[in-house]
């Protein structure tokens, strides 16, 4: 009796389980709209749907939960039947780790749902699936996302973590925030009519303030960002959210708060951020990494510092494959190094990753405010930059909002509207709203995604493949037999970093000789002339790595009789191995 | 009756403790350190409280021990002290100091006016090693590493072949080998320099076997890390068993975030193997900012008026900076590297090296009034991404440390030509004194210590006489340059360890050199000097050495910065209006905060709150942030108010480990 109601409860939990599970199913579609952005909860369940439509490729996992106890999640994709995940090359993605930085986290979502839905109908995506594991954080920062979409923003503000910093140096913490004064949801300008200021409107387009030359006369100032004076120490917005960037908090070239503005107290002190790399440190098999940030159109290489020079030309060449294909898949996109292109950074993640965990990492800059056009001409001058309220490229400033006019029909520009300021009495609020300027509208973002998913789908099919070939035998004496073995790495991905080899993360790959005595082995220099360097002691284990496109040669001194495995073990590469007989 | 039972049972806990240690006179191990503090702790109840903070790579549990007033609340209004003892677990004695120190605090009135965070041990796996046997020291904790990078991870430490319970070492004659015995005293070896002639005997290896047959020693021991060099400051991955990154290790990370959360922490102490008490945080070190090939970063480029893309030199940055600097302000190429985000700060800033320096005077003073021998081997240097350094570079608090022990200097006998005088002594003399011993002595004096060339005596003379050097810097320069030693003569430290083995202890700090018949190396012979004896003196006579130098802490603590208000003043400007002043002193000698406090800007700021009824601020804010007061001056504060007249003024300085005070005051003349 006790035993059926049991079963009954059992089967009870088991049906509800699934009819919850339908239920979310039923919420998010799947595939994934890309018509829209995804807020943090839609995220989540994203990843529990996508979870629940390929339950046998996919894991939906909690790496860890933030500073404000949100759920950072992952979705890992595997087709065990071709072998477990950590067997297999790993490529990890994340994305959003800047809290305003919303569209890379559609790139990460866009990414996991294209390999999924195309799984089994197209060949090259069957193959990239098949042949590695995934590792996919569509959102790093998940307050930020958050509180991004909840609260008043402006497009640059709530980058950073929710841990709070005493920014101004009064001993109060985060005290003098944003203030959505209007309550539209966005940080905006404010603008005052002031005669004699330095400011005028713009003849053509009253929403454009037109800073004035010596000689002429204003009649607006700029007030800076939308705020009040929260805590009453006579400046406006001085302390707010963090500051700690969740980019320089890493364990890397980590610098204090000084030298590097945002770094955080010490190394990982965001408990998220932790969670994570101990969530990579886990997953040994990860050989590349992309992180998804916006803006600018760039796919950004390490090092971060100037410090972290020089790279070794190996690695040079592994980077220089996936980028110069990456500028071709997005166009108008730049491959660039962090620190001499842009600027340094310490604590920085893929810089973390490569030095710590031996993983390629590239940083994918989404979105270029170019691609915003409202012209005749099929193709505008590269690097022309608005420079909205600071700027002095009017006719540009006319083309954006046109663009918003005529394509995003209003909704990326918040008119001027008057209001009563508690400090600055009768002024204006009005300007660029948070989804604009540094992520595209969404009628472009499907373009977006896609082609930066495929820039990572790219790298995914150039993850090390080695294959091994027992390429030559001969008898060399009545109970000794020499044996020549090649292994062949046919992508791009070197099997190691350099880096790891150079400064010893973990050991290189081993090929291994088992079933007969190693009488001596090494590398072979010459198999015409059988000149091998030879490997004193422990012959039978041989460290090395397979370097991209390219292939090693070893040969073994073997004695006795009988049946021999060769076997090649890597960490981040597929093992193969070999017997033969003797 | 379950409370009677929980007496019981506590009085026969203490009583096994309490008789463990008076009969029990040897070192701690992490265990025991930890059992007697939570004996402390449980006797204390009201004054001591265990904070669980992590647990080691081994399983050892790390403890920080709050003693103290204010251990039931969470808003802290003393300053703290933060003590971490052993950090690298090398030092038995220092976790000793620990101990005793915990006593003194309860015997004292100390607990009134501060708070004390201990830690008695930071690597605990790694002092666990002191009480094994065979012994053998280590500085790693119990986290595996491959240090030879093959297919085994720590499979190949030392082993204890002759079953004396050392781990010492062994050597072997060997054609390749490049040691010989030193002529003064065949027990040791030296390198055989053969620029002279002199042609290699011996191999020398830690005694052990080659577990895994790569044809090397000992090379992949266990353990991998030494947790107290995997702090943040200098630190380098995967160097020296440093950690894969700072705060790699659970113990540290847990450490850093309580001390984050601990603002009230005023100073720190170390009881390691540095002694900032005896001697400054050691300067010279090369700045990783390349301060001749200067980027203005993108975000500052339009400010500078400077090319993001084009390097520049530190002078024609300073020139682009000049228009930007406030009047008073003194323009210096730190202030601009710390504004650009050059680079960290690598050496002692030069203000924190004033009082560092008095300091270490006053405490050798200290030390000689107890007629204590100063006369021993230096201290170590600070290791990168150790505690210390983090402690002073990235906390930004007076850091201090104590090292209670190292050899002794082995007594020399005089030889005529020199010159009698000691660099402590010509610490303590003044440039008139020195150059009055004339050029001769100097010149002598000079060689003894291996002045280089270009110190000529000739110069050395003008430049003290010029005021441009100082007996105390050169003191600290020679100090740095290596002893020189004659032909044949033994090393300063060799030359210790042979005094105090064969006189303090008999010869039992040696394992003589004993032929063994080794299975891979053949015939090699066995000894060599045994782990710790170096750091760590008997019982009894290390707790003579915490008992000289520990009270000094006291004494320095008495000189952490304290805040109060010294004066206020009115005067009436017009019908309800007044002009505030307020002085606020530091009555004490440390600076609020240090140089490098307020280079890195992480000690919180003093406020001074001002609350009256009706109190309208014509210049001024209610609210009045106070970023620095040197040690023993003031800063003056002013206000113009506006309100009625004898409206009654509250006045609050707050700060978070400096003290508080109030006053009040009443608005009229």
């Amino acid at each position: 009796m006790k035993k059926y109601i049991s079963k009954y409860i059992f089967l009870y939990l088991l049906l509800s389980a699934f009819f919850v599970g339908n239920a979310i199913a039923q919420k998010t579609q799947i595939p994934l709209r890309f018509d829209k952005y995804y807020t943090y909860g839609e995220v989540v369940e994203a990843v529990k749907a996508l979870n629940l439509a390929y339950p046998d490729l996919t894991k939906a996992v909690v790496v860890g939960k933030s500073e404000e106890n949100r759920e950072i999640w992952a979705l890992e994709i595997n087709n065990p039947k071709t072998g477990k995940a950590e067997e297999k090359p790993g490529v990890y993605v994340d994305a959003n780790i800047h809290g305003n930085e919303i569209q890379a986290g559609e790139v990460a979502l866009y990414f996991a749902d294209y390999l999924l839905k195309n799984y089994g109908k197209l060949k090259d995506v069957t193959d990239v699936v098949d042949r590695n594991a995934y590792y996919i954080i569509p959102v790093v920062n998940v307050d930020g996302r958050y509180h991004f979409m909840t609260d008043g923003n402006s497009m640059n503000s709530n980058r950073s973590l929710r841990i709070s910093r005493d920014d101004d140096k009064d001993g109060l913490f985060d005290e003098d925030m944003y203030d959505d004064l209007n309550g539209d949801g966005n940080i905006t300008q404010m603008r005052k009519k002031v005669e004699g200021g330095n400011y005028r409107l713009d003849a053509e387009d009253q929403r454009i303030m037109v800073r004035i030359k010596d000689g002429e006369k204003g009649n607006y100032v700029l007030l800076g960002q939308e705020g009040i004076d929260n805590d009453n120490d006579g400046k406006i917005n001085e302390d707010t959210e963090g500051f700690v960037d969740p980019n320089r908090n890493w364990g890397s070239n980590w610098q204090p708060n000084y030298v590097q503005r945002g770094a955080g107290d010490f190394p990982f002190s965001a408990v998220g951020l932790k969670s994570i790399a101990d969530y990579i440190g886990k997953h040994e098999n990860i050989i590349i990494i992309y992180a998804f940030h916006n803006n600018g159109g760039m796919y950004l290489r390490g090092p971060s510092t100037k410090e972290g020079e020089p790279l070794n030309a190996a690695d040079i060449a592994v980077y220089d494959v996936l980028g110069k294909n990456a500028e071709k898949i997005v166009p108008g996109y730049r491959y660039l190094v962090s620190w001499k292109d842009l600027y340094a950074t310490y604590g920085d993640f893929t810089d973390f990753t490569y030095d710590a965990f031996g993983a390629y990492g590239f940083v994918g800059e989404l979105f270029q405010r170019e691609t915003e056009t409202y012209t005749k001409e099929a193709k505008k001058e590269q690097g022309e930059e608005s420079g909205f309220g600071r700027g002095e490229n009017y006719p540009r400033e006319r083309e954006l909002l046109d663009f918003n006019d005529h394509l995003a029909h209003g909704s990326l520009f918040a008119d001027w509207k008057p209001f009563k300021h508690p400090v600055y009495g009768d002024i204006e609020i009005g300007g660029w709203v948070k989804y604009s300027s540094r992520m595209p509208h969404t009628f472009m973002l499907p373009d977006l995604v896609h082609r930066n998913a495929s820039a990572v789908i790219y790298a995914a099919s150039q993850t090390p493949d080695v294959s091994m070939e027992i390429f030559k035998t001969e008898k060399i004496g009545n109970n000794l037999n020499r044996i020549y073995v090649r292994l062949r790495n046919s992508r791009a991905i070197s099997s190691m970093t350099a880096q790891a080899a150079k400064e010893k993360l973990y050991p290189q790959d081993m090929l291994k000789l088992k079933g007969a005595k190693v009488v001596a082995g090494g590398k072979l220099i010459n198999q015409y002339t059988a000149e091998i360097q030879f490997k004193e002691y422990k012959p039978e284990v041989q460290f090395l790595t397979v370097p991209g496109y390219s292939t090693v040669e070893y040969a073994f001194i073997v004695e006795g009789k009988g049946t021999i495995e060769i076997s090649y073990e890597s960490r981040k590469a597929k093992d193969v191995k070999q017997q033969m007989k003797l | 009756m379950k409370h009677f039972l929980k007496r019981i049972v506590f009085l026969i806990l203490a009583f096994v403790l309490f008789s463990n240690g008076a009969t029990a006179q040897k070192y701690r191990t992490p265990k025991e350190a930890n059992q007697s503090l939570d004996a402390i702790a449980q006797a204390n109840s009201t004054k001591v409280k265990v904070h669980k903070l992590a647990q080691t790579a081994g399983g050892n549990q790390i403890n920080i021990y709050e003693f103290g007033t204010e251990i039931r609340s969470e808003q802290k209004n003393k300053p703290a002290i933060f003590v971490m003892a052993n950090p690298e677990g090398n030092l038995p004695l220092a976790t000793e100091a620990a101990l005793f120190l915990a006593d003194e605090l309860l015997k004292s009135d100390h607990l009134e006016r501060f708070t004390y965070y201990l830690v008695p041990v930071l690597n605990a796996d790694a002092l666990n090693h002191y009480s094994e046997n065979p012994l053998w020291e280590t500085l790693r904790n119990a986290k595996p590493y491959n240090d030879d990078m093959d297919d085994v991870v720590d499979e190949d430490g030392p082993d204890d072949l002759n079953k004396d319970g050392f781990i010492s070492q062994m050597r072997v004659l060997d054609p390749l080998g490049i040691w010989i015995p030193e002529e003064a005293d065949a027990r040791f070896l030296r390198k055989a320099n053969a620029a002279k002639g002199e042609k290699g005997m011996y191999k020398l290896y830690t005694e052990g076997l080659d577990n895994d047959g790569d044809g090397i020693y000992n090379e992949d021991p266990i353990g991998g890390v030494n947790s107290g060099i995997n702090f943040p400051h200098l630190f380098k991955p995967n160097h020296n068993a440093s950690g894969a990154w700072p705060g790699s290790e659970t113990e540290v990370y847990a450490l850093m975030r309580f001390v984050y959360a601990h603002p009230e922490i005023a100073a720190t102490f170390t009881f390691g193997s540095t002694d900032f008490c005896l001697q400054a945080p050691e300067a010279g070190r090369k700045g990783s900012a390349d301060l001749n090939n200067i980027r203005i970063p993108r975000r500052f480029a339009d400010m500078f008026g400077a090319d993001p893309a084009v390097t520049y030199s530190m002078e024609q940055v300073m020139e682009m900076a000049k228009p930007m600097v406030p009047e008073g302000v003194e323009l210096t190429p730190a202030l601009v590297a710390g504004f650009l985000g050059l680079g960290a700060a690598v050496n002692p800033l030069d203000e924190d090296l004033q009082f560092y320096n008095e300091l270490n005077k006053q405490y050798k003073d200290f030390l000689k009034a107890k007629n204590f021998e100063t006369e021993r081997l230096s201290p170590e240097k600070s290791k990168d991404g150790s505690f210390e350094l983090w402690s002073y570079y990235h906390i930004g608090v007076p850091t201090f440390s104590f090292n209670f022990f190292t050899l002794p200097k082995a007594k020399k006998e005089k030889a005529e030509s020199e010159s009698s005088l000691s660099i402590e002594q010509l610490e303590k003399m003044s440039s008139d004194d020195f150059v009055a011993l004339g050029e001769e002595k100097i010149a002598s004096f000079l060689k003894e210590n291996n002045a280089p060339e270009r110190f000529s005596a000739k110069r050395i003379i003008e430049m003290l006489k010029g005021g441009q050097f100082t007996t105390a810097q050169m003191a600290a320069t020679l100090k740095q340059i290596p002893k020189s030693k004659k032909e044949g003569e033994l090393d300063e430290k060799t030359k210790a360890f042979i005094a105090y083995n064969d006189l303090t202890l008999n010869g039992t700090g040696f394992v003589s050199w004993t032929a063994f018949e080794h299975p891979t190396l053949g015939k090699v012979e066995i000894g060599g000097e045994k782990d710790y004896i170096t750091t760590t003196p008997s019982y009894e006579d290390g707790q003579k050495l915490i008992a000289a130098q520990l009270p000094w802490l006291f004494q320095m603590v008495e000189k952490l910065p304290q805040l109060s208000i010294l004066k206020t003043e009115i005067e009436t400007v017009s019908d309800d209006v007044y002009r505030l002043n307020v002085w606020i002193q530091n009555q004490n000698y440390l600076p609020f905060p240090t140089a490098m406090g307020s280079r890195n800007g992480q000690p919180a700021p003093a406020v001074l709150l001002l609350d009256g009824k009706d109190v309208a601020f014509l210049d001024g804010k209610a609210r009045t942030p106070i970023a620095k007061v040197d040690g023993l001056k003031s800063v003056k504060l002013s206000f113009l108010l506006q309100a009625k007249k004898g409206t009654e003024l509250v006045l609050k300085l707050e700060s978070k480990f400096a003290g508080s005070d109030q006053a009040k005051i009443s608005l009229s003349k």
